[in-house]
């Protein structure tokens, strides 16, 4: 890069290439500006989600209702959730996914760029409908499962259910198109030399969950329909005194439900993956491991949905406790490889490496829980209390989240030419892990205490009161956390007092470290050959063997070669 | 046989040998309906795939460029749907010489047009029927935008 490019560079943010107005963002369709207006689109979720969980945090700090009653606490249970999942964490996943599938591939951009806009657009306008329940006189109030008869025309009669209904089946169909275009773009558009076992195993995740995506997204969107047919039209496909069946929602909503949650995982285990290899400065121990473990998370996952509906009664626990438990034996061998690639290794504790390192540890204390869960015996016993928050708010605050924001360090600066600040971010991650710590491990012990979940009150008699303060205290430290973030995210790359990114800040692998950053229109001006997982890595060698200087990336110290020996 | 097929001729398996086995221990319907949805859909795939890439000649096709991209592009232009500058053929370097891709106002009017259909389900036909207009002009703007740039 020209000392010109670098103090062009240097006046202020440059996304995605270029300068680019309102207009030219409206109308886009190169992925990585449609990766970007995903990215900022869930993190802009995340706050309103957030805010809406701080809410009812201080509605629960102490013993009775203080400033909401029942219904609005309904309301914000219900919209934290279903906002989190399909309005945050599939927008980021999508982002990711959109921005980073076609550099890795070395693929100019998705296979439908149009296509890929239109996903965006149905995301944010089945985003707005859901939440805009909260102004036509209350959300949805029946919990992000939307469970029938309480989400029927009896009990939920209002319009904000119905727009939560037509906000989900936007996601729905947005999601399914979307993943159409990962998998075409994925399957069609490698460079040459980019074998389907050449891949970054984030690339992978992305396709096993595309798969995923494609096969139960629509079982979610045809569910909702029937529900909305029953709400509107007068059906009674779900209503039992008519001959409809109750439970019937239940095993539509979990084939999709339960396959979701690993839609929200598998990707953020690619990231891990990842990131943990370039901070150790070694090869990712068992490439095939991973990627084989991510295909046996992903089919396993089509057999386990109704171990959410242990307490029903009328499913077969023993074959939903076997499948559930096998869904161990895959993630176990991704722990073991993440840990052999660190192993020996020559780590350095930067934030993208801490907050994996956090993910390592928090998503394990939430994986732990998951077999005892899966036990139908203890899940009769701890079904619907506070003790089921705890586990999916670790694998999905400590899993997903703290992946989410080890990838925007580690990302960031490739999309936007600059680099997030160090220190910020050391500290950003300290008050995560505590706050996440202090909100989330006192539920664990609240469940086993009894304490139902979706609740606005309880007796001061309970003897919840302290832990519940915990709690409270905790997620006030997240709210900081947050703040904490988003300062650096607008001084870094807004305010451009970011340090200017160079093309490989970090010492990566895979193609995206090969481009400029942030990439030009076409991605690529020229690609390196491509003759194992690691093309970039190889190129450094390959230049180090002639010019000893070339093997030194501009920033960090890199992994040698020598350590080519070490792989899996 | 390309990683391409494999990977989905795992799910079918699975999901067959899984949904037999979930009918037999369940008699129970939605599961066993949907698990053999799964089970064929993946499977169809395979088998459409395998034929049209069987149909197709050429070098094996887990380089990027083989059987699995060209057997795509046949398909597309079979049902009309090649993008319009041949996506899947593009190389990446020569794809620098015009920028692409081109920007369109198609996709956000698309969904502007669905998120007025959807509103209007909940609020009524006035809603909805400008929705389905502003749809209808989508879509010739969408296609003749493509026959614009070819």
């Amino acid at each position: 890069m020209t000392t010109a490019e670098l103090q062009q560079r240097a006046r202020g943010p440059v996304l995605a290439g270029e300068r680019a107005g309102i207009v030219d963002f409206l109308t886009t369709t190169d992925h990585k500006r449609i990766g970007l207006l995903y990215l900022f689109t869930g993190l802009g979720f995340f706050l309103l989600a957030g805010a809406l969980s701080l809410v009812m945090r201080a509605e629960l700090t102490f013993p009775d209702l203080q400033f909401l009653d029942e219904a609005t606490y309904n309301q914000l249970f219900t919209m934290h959730g279903t906002g989190m999942i399909f309005f945050f964490a599939s927008p980021v996943v999508f982002g990711l996914a959109n921005y980073f599938i076609p550099l890795q591939i070395g693929a100019p951009d998705v296979a439908f760029p149009r296509l890929n806009a239109l996903t965006y657009w149905l995301a944010l306008g089945g985003g707005l409908i859901a939440f805009s329940g909260f102004l036509v006189g209350g959300a949805a109030a029946f919990g992000w499962t939307g469970y029938v008869p309480l989400s029927g025309p009896i009990f939920s009669p209002g319009s904000g259910s119905n727009l939560w209904i037509i906000g989900l089946v936007f996601a729905g169909t947005s999601g399914i198109l979307g993943a159409v275009n990962f998998v075409a773009t994925i399957f069609s558009m490698r460079a040459p030399g980019m074998t389907m076992f050449r891949m970054p195993v984030f690339t992978w995740n992305m396709l096993v969950t595309s798969l995923l995506i494609m096969l139960t997204f629509p079982v979610l969107t045809g569910a909702l329909a029937l529900l909305f047919i029953d709400r509107t039209l007068g059906g009674h496909v779900f209503d039992p005194a008519a001959g409809g069946s109750a439970i019937l929602w239940q095993h539509l909503f979990w084939f999709f439900g339960h396959p979701e949650v690993y839609i929200l995982i598998l990707p953020f285990f690619g990231v891990v993956t990842e990131i943990i290899p370039v901070f150790s400065g070694k090869p990712v121990f068992g490439y095939r491991g991973f990627v084989f473990a991510t295909m046996l998370i992903g089919v396993l996952s089509y057999s386990v949905w109704a171990h959410h509906m242990f307490t029903t009664g009328v499913v077969s626990n023993l074959f939903f406790a076997i499948t559930s438990m096998m869904i161990a034996i895959p993630t176990g061998v991704k722990f073991f490889n993440w840990i052999a690639t660190m192993w020996r290794g020559r780590l350095r504790f930067q934030t993208p490496m801490l907050f994996c390192i956090g993910f390592l540890l928090m998503f394990l204390v939430g994986g732990l829980t998951g077999p005892f869960l899966a036990s139908p015996a203890i899940d009769y016993a701890v079904h619907d209390t506070y003790y089921v928050v705890a586990h999916f708010h670790y694998v999905l605050f400590g899993g997903s989240v703290f992946a989410a924001f080890a990838a925007l360090y580690y990302w960031l600066p490739k999309m936007t030419g600059r680099m997030l600040d160090e220190r910020l971010g050391v500290a950003h991650f300290w008050l995560t892990l505590v706050g996440m710590n202090l909100t989330f491990f006192p539920m664990h012990l609240l469940g086993l205490e009894g304490m139902p979940r979706r609740i606005a009150d309880y007796p001061a008699s309970s003897g919840w009161t302290l832990l519940n303060v915990i709690i409270s205290g905790g997620s006030a430290i997240l709210a900081v956390s947050i703040l904490v973030l988003a300062w650096n995210v607008v001084a870094s790359v807004f305010l451009g007092r970011g340090a200017v990114a160079p093309d490989d800040p970090w010492g990566g692998y895979s193609l995206e470290w090969a481009t400029s950053s942030p990439p030009p229109h076409h991605n690529f001006t020229a690609l390196p050959p491509i003759r194992s997982e690691r093309p970039v890595f190889d190129a450094r060698v390959a230049a180090s063997a002639v010019r000893p200087e070339a093997a030194e990336p501009s920033v960090p110290t890199d992994p040698s070669a020598d350590q080519e020996t070490d792989r899996g | 046989m390309a990683e391409e097929l494999r990977f989905f001729l795992r799910t079918a398996a699975y999901t067959a040998v899984i949904g037999i086995l979930y009918w037999i221990l369940s008699y129970e319907w939605a599961g066993s309906v949907m698990l053999a949805f799964v089970a064929v859909a993946t499977g169809l795939v395979v088998v459409v795939f395998f034929l049209v890439v069987r149909a197709t000649r050429g070098p094996l096709g887990d380089g990027g460029g083989g059987k699995v991209r060209r057997a795509g592009l046949a398909v597309a232009r079979l049902v009309g749907f090649a993008e319009p500058r041949g996506a899947a053929g593009a190389e990446p370097l020569a794809a620098g010489l015009e920028p692409i891709p081109v920007g369109s106002v198609w996709p956000l009017l698309a969904a502007a047009a669905a998120s007025m259909i959807g509103l209007g389900l909940v609020y009524g036909p006035w809603l909805s029927l400008p929705g389905v207009a502003l749809a209808a002009i989508t879509v010739w703007g969408w296609i003749t935008q493509l026959d614009a740039r070819n």
